[in-house]
């Protein structure tokens, strides 16, 4: 499962915030105006091969502050992990770990910017940190990487380039997230590597008033970490290379979108062959405001 | 030369005289029903980038209504009765809104039924 591949806090990285219409599974660099505030909620899952569950929601607030600077406010408000434990007379039973997630806090500037007719390409790159206010001992008898909140400060630094016109949409991120370590433990830093590409379904034809827009999309994710460290040694089934495919739909207004992505496992190799991601999905759901306080 | 200098003058003080006539006309519309500046904006995507833009636009002060045509990236702004926009202030809030400004033309507005 990725949880075992990455640091919460790199789930958190690796899905983080895109404004408005960009990539759904990394952040892009779509424009957003001076003002502009989305709010964005995404509901996810995960299942993995040795029978965890995680279910989360995410909360995302994006701010335009000028036409080139937008801040992300990211927070995994409430995560739940199940983890099949064994009982005293055989078997198994599930024990959960409930309880409120981490916080990301990103900056996003566009350094490059050739706008079209219909078109636009843009390059920007993001600095953030991650901040340990979830809760990492909701359930003590869980190991700490099923906890809720990873209990450590990290950075995370990205640059990221979208190509956007009328008919599809593609992007691109590098990225690395640090990790620190608390208590002895240490999650592993995570080097990642995202494409995407969106292609408009509906409507076939753009004359006159265009209210809302069907897109299909298709996007992968690379991740490369290192093992999780507890006491100076490596957590055996952690660390290791995951690319997952993401194919979803997207139904887009100018208010507000909904769309729908799956995650399937293209190519896992974690150490001490430990857990992988079996499947797993995540709702997006987009709102769009205006504040005139902007730059 | 003096007959070819009067209707000379007199042809041009008609001319000026209709062309005094048109720009007061033009103005009285104008003062009256407001105009509709035409402007090309580069960059917008798709409808759910239009909305920072049409907020922009839209918070101009005279501006009654902002419509866009996504796909040949044309602003058309409508302003109020007697109000005056400058295509700077134009290109300003598409500048805010973190798009391109292009081409502007102004339209007097049709007379309202």
């Amino acid at each position: 499962m990725r949880r075992f591949l990455l640091p919460l806090g790199g789930i958190a990285a690796c899905l983080a915030a895109s404004p408005a219409r960009a990539q759904l599974t990394f952040p892009g660099a779509s424009p957003i105006s001076a003002g502009n505030v989305i709010i964005r909620t995404q509901p996810e899952f995960e299942q993995s091969t040795d029978g965890v569950s995680t279910a989360f929601d995410k909360n995302v607030l994006i701010y335009g502050a000028s036409p080139d600077i937008a801040i992300i406010v990211q927070n995994t408000s409430l995560i739940e992990t199940t983890v099949p434990v064994p009982s005293p007379g055989g078997g198994t039973h599930p024990a959960t770990a409930l309880g409120f997630g981490d916080t990301l806090l990103e900056a996003r500037y566009t350094v490059y910017q050739v706008d079209g007719v219909g078109s636009t390409f843009r390059i920007a790159p993001y600095i953030g940190a991650s901040l340990p206010t979830g809760m990492d001992s909701a359930n003590p008898a869980l190991p700490r990487s099923a906890q809720p909140g990873a209990g450590t400060w990290g950075s995370r630094d990205a640059i990221t380039a979208s190509w956007q016109t009328l008919y599809w949409n593609g992007g691109a991120e590098i990225g690395y997230q640090a990790n620190s370590a608390d208590a002895g433990y240490r999650f592993g830093n995570t080097a990642y590597a995202d494409v995407g590409f969106h292609y408009l379904l509906w409507p076939s034809d753009l004359e006159g008033d265009v209210p809302a827009e069907v897109y299909g999309s298709l996007e992968a994710n690379f991740t490369s970490a290192v093992a999780n460290r507890a006491g100076g040694q490596k957590v055996a089934g952690t660390g290791g290379q995951a690319l997952l495919i993401d194919p979803g739909v997207i139904y887009t207004r100018r208010l507000w979108s909904l769309s729908v992505t799956a995650f399937l496992p293209g190519y896992e190799h974690v150490r001490d062959d430990g857990a992988r991601l079996a499947y797993g999905g995540v709702m997006f759901f987009r709102y769009s405001l205006f504040t005139p306080l902007h730059w | 030369m003096d007959g070819h200098g009067f209707v000379g003058r007199r042809w041009r003080g008609l001319l000026a005289g209709g062309l005094l006539l048109l720009a007061t006309g033009t103005a009285a519309v104008a003062e009256e029903t407001g105009g509709e500046a035409q402007m090309i904006v580069k960059g917008v995507v798709a409808p759910g980038a239009t909305f920072g833009l049409l907020k922009h636009l839209g918070g101009l002060p005279g501006v009654e209504q902002v419509h866009f045509d996504l796909l040949h990236g044309i602003a058309r702004v409508q302003l109020r009765p007697g109000a005056t926009v400058t295509d700077e202030q134009l290109r300003e809030a598409v500048r805010s809104a973190s798009y391109t400004p292009g081409d502007i033309t102004w339209h007097p507005a049709t007379a309202k039924q």
